[in-house]
């Protein structure tokens, strides 16, 4: 340490040098800009350098030194002569400072007001409004922040209220509203009446003004009455920033000090709690001891009104601490043992290190930086993984200079490597997110420490450092009750074993069935039947935890639209702003891929197809800027995704038009359709709208493709516009991979499934019952209509011989009611429908997969496509 | 091993920062200004570089710059060590291709736990 | 005129600016069972204020106007200081 102070003295003797030297030189020939800017660093050297030290005094005037070189240097004010030979009182001085460093005689009160007056003084050249006068610049030095967070007040504040009369500290408490509260000293200048200021008004005016004290002596009768004798004192409650702009100009005139609402309260303690007890009123006392606020108010404003007050001392205490308690918010501080101020006024300390001798330069006394360190992210490194999520998505950029730096940066915080800027934002996400929780969980326990931790740190400064010592090791350790990180793998591995036993569970009833059969009995069967039925919940119970567990809200994938918007809109030379909303909704980790594509293709949709380049929008009367908002809302078990842009619309006759061109629609539908019929085309299958496949919308997907992507993923997809207006598309996605109950049924002597919501009844019907309609087959039940098809021909298996009856499955669409023609019913069961990977997700038809009990595989059908191929 | 670039015009300040963040397991090399900066660091390798704004011949800002466009030492990280506090001082070196800004005086836990999780391994015990 | 002076009574009226501190001054100086009548007063310049807090005279009516009841309870009750609801 001493070693630091050496190399310091060593330095900054020498900018004092150079300085010297420099000074010398412009006073013989003249300010030369480079000997300003000089003078200026060596000035700004000393300045930073010294701030490493407790040394504020020397800091400050170096401080105002600089501060006055950098008006000079930038012809803010005009050097001469005086300046300079101020200059060099200054750095004279803190010459001499640095000898008593060096021998360690050095005496910080001794160099106070000298830094106070040299300080003024050069800041008098700057502003020469600034008084250069010591006892008022006094003021400004003596009032910084610092004493406006104390907990308790101090001597000098306890005495300016005192003067302000007997129990003003009570009155000013049962008045006051905010945070902290002020007390003004205003001596206007004799002669401000010639300035055009008006000081009682002023005072009048103060925000939050709750007394006010006018001093004016005796006038004779000769007096100057155009002079200004008054002298002012306010208290009031507002913050120190309302205080300063309201007394702005008056600078130099005033002193203020500034105190928390917090001490005002426990100033008033002691007088709150003797003149309870005096006032001897159980309703009141227990109101008190209960926190009851709302019998708090009631019975003070009781006493207070039915009390006779004499003239006594303890009457008027006892008045105003009534007056205080009827309309106070909160009465837990009067919990509080009256603290020693002493131990209390510590705490202001713990911003000077008066105490811990010169240097702050610590390097022992580590400890903290270990224990208070979790195995989890530390708040730095949260900050700097924070920092660099940033850089990665703000406009400037740039991904060749600055990825290597900022993907090793983050790889050795999360021990990881990246490929692209994606899987780092992702990364970095997550890792976030999982400390968010962390953080909140920390946040509770240091609310519940935090009390043991102050207490603790109340004991007078010896070292700086007890508070996180001590509090450390308890939150670490009630984090590692609350909180675990786990592998992802574990909870897919986890899932996957509730997945089988789902399944497995359902060959229960079956068995318990052929246990009665078998001759096991009834009541063996029985059993089995209300054990199963256990079972059941349990599972459904354990199934709903872990897919919990593997919740995840979308934010890790919306994050990257913005990017993604911006990088697009660019290259179109569009204009485009991305909304969102509702990112912390929750989705399952693993759909979440089939939550992003679709949304993908439709920005790109929005931004190529959608809005408008900036001219066109201009003339459209537009705000050049388009607008996509992408908002995300939970709903039951699923969500609601939506995209909505203020682009140029669909126009629903181009699309009839085109719809007609490629064969999807009639000559008469071209004329029957209405708008929105025709705005639904663009889901037809073969549609697209696009003349080019646009390379950036990759390979021209168009809106059949997204459909049956959402389809896959188990959802529906909506869409509204108007031409000139915009587009929304509303996407409905279930949240988790939901336990199903399908149907099971055989074609072609394979296992298909269709989910049970779906179905309506199950017929079978003589052969002869089926009708033929134009070149529909269908079937009349209880008077209904019911279309056939054939689920062989749809599923593209060979058609069965002649039949004598059929199997039907009646199904019910949001198009009506549909009979599908199947070989033979399966019982319903429980599944967990997979969406289709790989090549099977090609197959339309298919809405999932399920895994059976006996390994098998169903394939469970999409009944609306499956019709549309049919009909 | 790895290495530390500590830039900075006063040397109090270069003392200081390497007292915090050297270790046994570090080696820490030193500049007194941008130009220095770089002619040191091409042709060995740093691990992070810890540089001040002002310093004359070539200031903070412009050493940034140069390190991203220099491919040898692009890849390392760049914590900004400044007076100024203001947003758009920051904003500037985030700008000129730093990863971090921390204001002076800097908090001597700070720097260290900063440090540490760039490059890993331990400050002085 | 912001101050009409009567016989034995000063009424004053409205705002009162700086100029009438000399006047009111020298008037109240004169004969000291002189009053002044704040009905009507709403507002005054400092040197005014300084003037009826420093003469404390005699005061036949008392200002209607809630701005001024800090003026009225120095005044009335010869204390230096308020408080304010």
């Amino acid at each position: 340490m001493s070693e630091l102070l050496d190399v310091f003295i060593g330095e900054s003797r020498e900018n004092l040098e150079s300085a010297s030297q420099e000074l010398l030189a412009i006073q013989s020939s003249g300010p030369a800009s480079e000997r300003v800017d000089k003078i200026f660093r060596d000035l700004h050297t000393i300045k930073g350098s010294s701030d490493l030290f407790d040394i504020k005094p020397l800091t400050r005037l170096a401080h105002a030194a600089e501060d006055l070189l950098d008006s000079v240097r930038s012809n803010e004010v005009t050097y001469s002569d005086d300046i300079g030979d101020l200059l060099l009182e200054a750095l004279d001085q803190i010459s001499i400072w640095f000898d008593e460093l060096e021998v360690g005689s050095q005496d910080l009160e001794k160099w106070k007001p000298i830094s106070t007056q040299l300080s003024a003084q050069l800041r008098h050249f700057i502003d020469p409004t600034t008084p250069s006068n010591i006892e008022q610049s006094n003021n400004a030095v003596n009032n910084e922040g610092v004493v406006a967070d104390a907990q308790a007040l101090s001597e000098e504040q306890i005495a300016l209220l005192a003067s302000f009369g007997e129990n003003a500290e009570l009155q000013l408490l049962c008045k006051a509203t905010g945070s902290h509260c002020y007390f003004i000293n205003y001596t206007p200048d004799e002669g401000c009446f010639f300035r055009g200021e008006d000081p009682i008004n002023v005072a009048a005016a103060l925000p939050g003004l709750k007394a006010l004290e006018i001093e004016i002596p005796e006038l004779a009768e000769d007096a100057d009455i155009y002079n200004c004798f008054t002298s002012i004192k306010a208290l009031g409650a507002a913050s120190e920033d309302a205080v300063k702009q309201h007394m702005a100009y008056y600078e130099g005139q005033y002193s203020y000090v500034i105190f928390s609402i917090k001490a005002l309260q426990a100033a008033c303690v002691n007088k709150i709690q003797k003149c309870v007890k005096h006032i001897d009123d159980n309703t009141l006392t227990q109101a008190i001891n209960e926190k009851d606020i709302e019998q708090v108010h009631a019975s003070a404003g009781l006493l207070l009104a039915s009390l006779n007050f004499d003239d006594s001392e303890n009457a008027s205490a006892n008045k105003a601490v009534l007056s205080v308690l009827s309309s106070i918010d909160d009465v837990s501080f009067l919990d509080n043992e009256s603290r020693d101020d002493e131990s209390l006024s510590a705490d202001i300390n713990t911003n000077v290190s008066s105490e811990v001798g010169l240097s702050k330069a610590n390097e022992t006394g580590d400890s903290k930086g270990e224990a208070s360190k979790p195995k989890t992210l530390a708040l730095h490194e949260r900050a700097m993984l924070k920092q660099q999520l940033t850089l990665l998505n703000s406009d400037n950029y740039k991904s060749e200079l600055m990825f290597p730096s900022i993907a090793g940066l983050v790889g050795n915080i999360l021990g990881a490597s990246f490929e692209n800027e994606d899987a780092l934002a992702v990364a970095i996400s997550n890792a976030l997110d999982e400390e968010t929780i962390q953080e909140q969980a920390n946040d509770e326990q240091a609310q519940q420490t935090s009390n043991d931790a102050t207490a603790e740190a109340t004991q007078p400064a010896n070292a700086p450092e007890p508070t996180d010592d001590i509090a450390a090791p308890v939150k670490a350790e009630r984090q590692a009750v609350k909180m675990l990180k786990v592998d992802q793998s574990k909870i897919d591995y986890l899932m996957d074993i509730v997945g089988e036993l789902t399944v497995a569970k359902n060959s229960l009833p079956y068995l318990a069935k052929q246990a009665e059969e078998e001759g096991g009995g009834k009541k063996l069967s029985k059993q089995i039947k209300a054990h199963f039925s256990i079972v059941n919940r349990l599972t459904e119970s354990l199934q709903s935890a872990v897919l919990q567990i593997r919740m995840v809200p979308v934010s890790h994938v919306f994050q990257r639209y913005p990017r993604l918007v911006r990088d697009l809109a660019r290259k179109l030379d569009k204009k485009i702003e991305l909304c969102m909303q509702g990112e912390d909704t929750e989705f399952d980790k693993n759909l979440i891929e089939s939550l992003s594509e679709p949304l993908i293709h439709l920005l790109r949709n929005s931004i190529d197809h959608g809005i408008e380049t900036p001219a066109e929008r201009l003339a459209a009367g537009k705000p050049e800027v388009g607008r996509i908002d992408l908002i995300a809302t939970p709903l039951d078990d699923s969500v609601i995704i939506e995209i909505r842009d203020d682009g140029k619309g669909i126009d629903p006759h181009k699309i009839k038009l085109l719809a007609f061109q490629k064969g999807v629609i009639s000559e008469t539908q071209l004329e029957t359709l209405d708008d929105n019929e025709a705005l639904q085309l663009i889901f037809a299958a073969g549609f697209s709208t696009s003349e080019q496949v646009s390379d950036l919308s990759g390979r021209g997907v168009g809106m059949d493709a997204v459909k049956t992507m959402v389809s896959q993923a188990g959802g529906t997809i909506e869409m509204q516009s108007e031409v000139g207006v915009g587009s929304t598309f509303k996407l409905l996605l279930p949240q988790t991979m939901s336990v199903n109950r399908v149907m099971m049924f055989e074609v072609n002597d394979q296992m298909f499934g269709v989910g049970m919501d779906a179905v309506v009844e199950t017929v079978k019907v003589p052969a002869a019952d089926i009708q033929r309609i134009r070149n529909e087959h269908v079937l009349v039940i209880r008077e209904k209509l019911i279309p056939l098809c054939d689920l062989r021909v749809a599923l593209g298996f060979e058609q069965a011989g002649e039949r004598q009856e059929h199997s039907i499955l009646v199904v019910s669409t949001p198009q009506g009611e549909f009979g599908l023609i199947i070989d033979k019913f399966h019982e319903g069961i429980d599944v967990i429908q997979k969406p289709l990977e790989g090549v099977l997700a090609g197959y339309a038809h298919f809405s999932g997969t399920a895994l059976l009990g006996d390994g098998r595989v169903l394939l469970i059908i999409n009944v609306q496509e499956v019709l549309a191929k049919c009909l | 091993m790895k290495t530390v670039m500590i830039v900075d015009d006063a040397s109090t300040v270069r003392l200081f920062h390497k007292m915090l963040v050297s270790s046994p397991v570090r080696i820490i090399e030193e500049a007194e200004n941008g130009v220095e900066a770089l002619e040191k660091a091409i042709g060995t390798s740093v691990d992070l570089f810890l540089v001040d704004v002002n310093m004359p011949k070539m200031d903070g800002y412009r050493l940034c710059k140069e390190i991203r466009l220099n491919e040898a030492l692009r890849a390392v990280p760049i914590i900004m060590i400044s007076t100024e506090s203001a947003n758009q001082d920051a904003e500037r070196a985030y700008q000129c291709g730093a990863n971090y800004y921390m204001t002076k005086p800097v908090d001597a836990d700070t720097l260290k736990s900063v440090v540490s999780a760039v490059i890993g391994g331990e400050a002085n015990e | 005129m912001p101050v009409a002076y009567k016989k034995k009574v000063a009424v004053m009226t409205g705002h009162c600016e700086i100029e009438e501190a000399e006047t009111l001054f020298a008037w109240l100086n004169e004969e000291t069972s002189r009053q002044v009548n704040l009905k009507a007063l709403t507002s005054a310049h400092t040197a005014v204020y300084q003037v009826l807090l420093a003469k404390k005279p005699k005061v036949s009516v008392w200002p209607e106007a809630d701005a001024l009841f800090w003026l009225t309870e120095m005044m009335q009750r010869h204390q230096s200081r308020v408080w304010f609801e």
